[in-house]
């Protein structure tokens, strides 16, 4: 396997470590090196500044692209938020000469410049393409049989997703999914936004949003639904627990990081992957992995 | 169809060539509609970037808690974020948004 820059972005470093501690255990034992790079900040966030100052988003992007260079390797971010910005700056600066230009004057100040010499790449697309299926395979001590699975891609890894999957049907995540063993179900609103970004403007709305999926969640009897973004995670593990709390309804499905999941496969367990972390329980889809397990 | 998105639409329609800042001042005038707080919280977030080099606030339960789990202490740059925000204008920018 090889090695490369970690990226794990600040909403996963600074309110979800337990994500990038179980990523970092599943990498490992995949055999994959990680290096952490010096200096990072923010990707930035791919919406508020590339809103506010669109010249200052790609500069800093870029900034944070020149670290991993310097260090001759490739980006892994973890998070869907990072590869929005990663992947999109890094295709334009290689692409665009007049913007790269604009960029590199800029980056002068602080002793950088943009080569164009990686590649960023998402936990998903390294997992689907560079581990694959047959290596995870090997590596799958707990086959998660009879497991109810749902999936949620989000919206920022459909940049890079049309590298390596089918954007308007993506599979990627369900393959990996299906490779611990698990059942993936289908809902009709896999493909919508988590609606996450509406929680600072229209917190009713951002809850409207999520219960749709939820409501669909249940009626698939889906045992847990895996995310690829901690914004994601946020949105469905918090919003059950808001709508549980208006007494609206009694929401209890597992969100689960998709490294967590597969940790939980390998052999890890539920305190190596910090389930004890997230606010919505998941003791009964332990209880259904340590019975498949058992069987 | 909420209430927001007509307001936003009839937005649109008075000034179709704005960009977001242009809306800003219009914006404000809906403050308490919480369609204003749309640019407040970028702002927030930007400036938190340039200012701490990190779009989250860091507590003190995260830090305690990187370390249970063995992780590096959190560190960001916040220098060069500073150089690269004059340089390129976003500090002017944060300004007009005061």
């Amino acid at each position: 396997m090889r090695s490369y820059a970690l990226f794990p972005g600040c909403f996963i470093s600074a309110r979800f470590p337990h994500f990038e501690s179980s990523t970092l255990k599943v990498l490992k034992e995949l055999g994959f090196e990680l290096k952490r790079l010096k200096g990072v900040t923010c990707c930035p966030e791919p919406v508020s500044m590339h809103m506010l100052n669109l010249k200052a988003w790609y500069t800093v992007a870029a900034r944070n692209i020149c670290l991993a260079e310097e260090a001759g390797l490739d980006i892994l971010t973890f998070c869907n938020g990072c590869n929005a910005t990663l992947f999109r700056v890094n295709q334009d600066l290689k692409a665009a000469e007049g913007l790269r230009r604009e960029v590199n004057e800029n980056l002068k100040r602080v002793g950088k410049k943009f080569e164009g010499k990686i590649a960023v790449k998402s936990i998903l697309r390294v997992l689907f393409e560079e581990a694959g299926q047959s290596v995870i395979k090997v590596h799958v001590k707990n086959p998660l049989h009879n497991i109810k699975v749902a999936v949620h891609y989000g919206c920022h890894i459909f940049d890079e997703i049309k590298d390596f999957d089918d954007p308007k049907n993506p599979k990627s995540l369900k393959e990996l999914v299906r490779v611990l063993g698990a059942d993936v179900v289908s809902y009709p609103s896999e493909m919508l936004c988590c609606a996450a970004f509406a929680r600072t403007i229209d917190k009713e709305l951002a809850l409207v949003v999520a219960e749709e999926k939820l409501n669909d969640l249940v009626d698939a009897s889906a045992d847990c639904l895996v995310v690829i973004c901690p914004y994601c995670f946020l949105q469905y593990d918090l919003s059950q627990i808001i709508l549980t709390g208006q007494s609206k309804k009694t929401f209890e499905i597992p969100i689960l990081y998709y490294p967590q999941l597969l940790g939980l496969a390998m052999g890890f367990n539920a305190r190596d992957m910090r389930l004890d972390f997230h606010k919505v329980k998941t003791t009964k889809l332990i209880q259904l992995i340590e019975r498949a397990r058992d069987r | 169809m909420s209430y927001r998105l007509v307001i936003y639409k009839m937005i649109k329609k008075l000034k179709p060539a704005a960009s977001p800042l242009d809306f800003y001042s219009l914006l404000m005038s809906f403050n308490g509609l919480g369609f204003a707080n749309l640019v407040a919280s970028h702002k927030a977030l930007v400036s938190s970037i340039v200012e701490e080099g990190i779009a989250v606030t860091v507590t003190n339960l995260i830090l305690k808690r990187r370390q249970s789990l063995g992780l590096p202490p959190l560190q960001f740059d916040t220098a060069d974020t500073k150089k690269l925000a004059e340089a390129t204008g976003l500090l002017k920018t944060l300004e007009r948004l005061e």
